[in-house]
């Protein structure tokens, strides 16, 4: 009897371990990369491409972006009826949220070598430096060579901007060509307050109106703050690396020593500044666990939001959040490797058709049908024509643009209702007034001190959202940091990137 | 060992899926450990990428304890998951005992039925629930208890001090359930005979259920604990992550080897620092599990796992 039931219990045992063991190893969540990449491991198939006097047989093309995920099933099918006869691809178009949602996403995706064919790319999404030198993505000199459109649209040096060591790894949206920043303020608020925009200079001089939106505007927080997306960005460092890294110089050129911005005297008083906006309730008390801007811009209970700045942008930003806002410039206009970095369309290495990836990348320079179709969705579905050029979004009809700066050629969008009817022209002489920064062109390479920077990194994204929003008090946050950047060998990452930096500006003596 | 391969050959083919599985799942990835040592760059496939990546020694283990804090998140990783082996044993024991006990088969369903629930919502919805709850503007806590009693709000996602507690709260009310059906079905194999005999002989149910229930489910108790001490590295990324909304400010408490690896690389997608920071999880862990196993053995070579 005994030694049946032993049995009997032995057996359950064993069954029970296993089957924890098996879910055990189903649910684990580790980034590493490891896990995705097995799977892939077939796709050794070399690209073939059909030649061109044959009829193109029906490809999948697959196509990653930033921007509010959304259904883009109509999108998909209106691109592959347009361009049934020409291209002939079944498009597959996905939105992953912003720049921190959507690079976790696409980083394991690209070191596993799926068959991506189109992936957003830059300097604050996807690292664009780090995946092109890791061999991520495709070069694409060939392409470029072989079809020359798209450097007639975006002007040879602007597409030399985005090269690493000669060779393009991806095409730069042909958009404004430098950058600045400043506040989006809610409309309304601003014709019911009254307030001229031109007076406005600083974030001191919304001052009043904040105290006048806490007194009169119950439910309306003044300043809205998420992650990076704060008045952090009123300083504008001219940065060397991505946002989280330590390394910066000021964005007036006065001087070429590399600094610490994140400890920098400006960096710690706007720190204290925003310590008493949040005792004021100027910033939301929540602030620092909101993690989507655009949601919370569109829930229209924000006065004012800083914003990278470019004509226009307020009319792209309604569209976007459905809240009417007007922009008012900040800080100076300056050229700086933000720019062709910020936005560009790159092929991952394990696409199956990269030449046809290329030739649709291409159309959205040329074919402002399609360009427009990608970005604003069907006509009479999701906006409508209200003038030549110009039309008007129709309100919830499923899809909103994310923006139009995002891909292909910015300047063959259709004008927005509210949009300048010189926009162009606008945009032209905004880049004309840009400042060139000091370090236009340099490349910092982060291989030296590649496990300091991670380190720091981690230093940074401790410390930064409750910094940025005011959510603690800044004196013994900041000097803990301080000390967190010391073990994490900030000043070696430092001292590396002055190195380059000085080496770069002997050869490249302008 | 008289039997001979065919007459065992059912039980091998039985054996044949679970193996597959197993292969699948966690040998052949075992390739990618050679990642750990090499400066990963793509080539072509993946496996060719395997044999073209260069070389480079140690040097990806290097960032781990670079960081200032290697030793809180270690040691966070460790201090967890020891409370977590421990109630994950007591409290769903307990809970299956008195689930046993109960005599209406209805309301024994519907207790564990609850019980189970939580089982199956993803962390994500978990930590959206804890929100709200735990909002300063807004959450439960603040504006439906603390309020109106007149006490101050709390700013949780700032305060370290409560995290402990609420993390731990959070596991046991995800797992227990799950827990309790494993020691559930062990009990009900338990021969009525033997409890039938002890109340001959007039034993209480109290005495019932320590001399008889617990001695029979202690080496499930002892295998299971032996399981978890083996992943003691290895924290729960989607607790850590994501119920405290990945605040810095509480990284002193809820930062473990999962977060601070998956924070530090989502952005470099250095695959090289990734494997080795997976690696040296697993190696420690390997070497818990065969430590706790030996001492196990010395006391009692019988509930030993190997």
């Amino acid at each position: 009897m005994k030694t049946k039931m032993t049995m009997v219990a032995r057996i359950l045992v064993s069954v029970l371990c296993l089957a924890l063991l098996l879910t055990g190893c189903g649910k684990t969540v580790t980034p590493s990369a490891s896990d995705s990449a097995t799977p892939k491991a077939s796709d050794s198939a070399t690209p073939q491409e059909s030649s061109e006097n044959k009829p193109l047989e029906n490809v999948k093309i697959t196509f990653y972006c930033v921007g509010d995920s959304q259904d883009m099933t109509h999108i998909e099918e209106a691109v592959n009826e347009y361009l049934k006869d020409t291209l002939n691809i079944t498009l597959e178009y996905e939105c992953f949220g912003w720049g921190d949602t959507y690079t976790p996403k696409i980083n394991p995706m690209l070191a596993a070598g799926e068959p991506i064919d189109i992936v957003f790319t830059s300097n604050w999404a996807a690292n664009y430096r780090v995946n092109a030198v890791n061999g991520y993505f495709r070069e694409l000199n060939d392409f470029l060579a072989k079809y020359p459109a798209i450097e007639s649209v975006t002007g040879k040096d602007f597409l030399n901007a985005t090269q690493i060591n000669g060779k393009n790894y991806a095409l730069p949206c042909n958009k404004e060509q430098a950058h600045n920043w400043g506040f989006l303020l809610k409309k309304d608020l601003v014709q019911e307050f009254g307030i001229d925009l031109k007076s406005i200079k600083s974030l001191e001089d919304l001052e009043p109106y904040f105290d006048k939106v806490l007194a009169e505007k119950p439910g309306i927080t003044p300043l809205l703050a998420v992650q990076m997306d704060s008045p952090w960005h009123l300083l504008d460092w001219n940065t060397f690396s991505d946002d989280d890294v330590p390394g910066a110089l000021y964005n007036d050129n006065r001087d070429t020593k590399v600094i610490n911005q994140f400890l920098a005297p400006e960096s710690i008083a706007q720190y204290k500044q925003m310590r008493d906006y949040f005792k004021k309730k100027y910033i939301h008390p929540d602030a620092a666990t909101q993690d989507n801007f655009s949601a919370e811009m569109s829930t229209g209970k924000y006065f004012a939001f800083v914003a990278p700045m470019k004509p226009g942008k307020a009319v792209e930003m309604s569209a976007q959040t459905g809240i009417e806002w007007e922009e008012v410039f900040i800080t100076p206009i300056v050229m700086s490797n933000r720019e062709a970095d910020g936005a560009m369309l790159a092929i991952p290495i394990g696409s199956k058709n990269p030449e046809r990836a290329f030739q649709f990348i291409e159309l959205l320079y040329t074919d402002a049908k399609l360009k427009n179709l990608m970005n604003y969705g069907v006509e009479n579905r999701d906006y409508k024509f209200i003038g030549e050029n110009r039309i008007e979004i129709i309100p919830n009809s499923g899809y909103a643009s994310s923006g139009g700066w995002r891909f292909g050629d910015n300047f063959k969008d259709y004008l927005m209702a509210g949009e300048a009817e010189n926009k162009a022209e606008l945009w032209r002489e905004y880049n004309k007034a840009g400042l060139p920064l000091i370090n236009l062109g340099f490349v910092f390479d982060a291989t030296n001190v590649a496990n300091e920077v991670a380190a720091c990194k981690d230093v940074v994204q401790t410390y930064y959202k409750q910094l940025f929003t005011g959510s603690v008090d800044p004196d013994p946050v900041v000097k803990e940091m301080e000390a967190a950047f010391k073990t994490a060998g900030a000043d070696l990452v430092i001292a590396e990137m002055q190195k380059q930096f000085d080496e770069w500006l002997i050869t490249n003596k302008k | 060992m008289k039997h001979s391969f065919k007459s065992q050959l059912p039980f091998f083919l039985m054996l044949l899926p679970g193996v597959f599985v197993l292969a699948v799942n966690n040998y052949i990835p075992m390739f990618g450990v050679i990642m750990a040592f090499q400066k990963y760059r793509f080539n072509e496939n993946f496996f060719k990428s395997l044999f073209t990546s260069e070389f480079v020694g140690l040097t990806n283990f290097g960032f781990f304890f670079k960081s200032p804090n290697a030793y809180i998140v270690t040691r966070n990783t460790i201090l967890y998951n020891l409370v977590f082996i421990a109630l994950d044993i007591i409290i769903p024991v307990m809970l299956a005992i008195g689930l046993n006990e109960l005599r209406g088969k209805v309301m024994k369903k519907f207790y564990q039925s609850t019980l189970f629930l939580p089982y199956f919502l993803s962390w994500i919805v978990v930590s959206y629930l804890a929100y709200s709850f735990f909002s300063f503007e807004s959450g439960f806590i603040n504006r439906g208890l603390l309020r109106p009693l007149g006490l101050e709000s709390i700013n949780w996602y700032f305060e370290p001090k409560y995290w402990p507690a609420i993390l731990i709260f959070f596991h046991l009310w995800k797992y227990v359930g799950y827990n309790i059906v494993v020691y559930l079905a062990a009990i009900v194999g338990i021969d009525p005979e033997y409890y039938e005999a002890a109340t001959l002989d007039g034993a209480t149910k109290w005495q019932g259920i320590r001399h008889i229930t617990i001695p029979l489910l202690k080496p499930l108790m002892v295998i299971l604990g032996l399981l978890a001490v083996g992943r003691i590295f290895n924290a729960d990324f989607g607790l850590f992550y994501n119920v405290p909304k990945n605040m810095g400010t509480l990284y002193s408490v809820t930062d473990v080897i999962d977060t601070y690896v998956f924070r530090a690389l989502r952005n470099l997608n250095n695959v090289g620092m990734s494997s080795a920071a997976g690696l040296y999880q697993a190696v420690l862990g390997c070497i818990t599990v065969f430590t706790a196993n030996l001492i196990v053995r010395r006391i009692d070579s019988d509930k030993a796992l190997f």
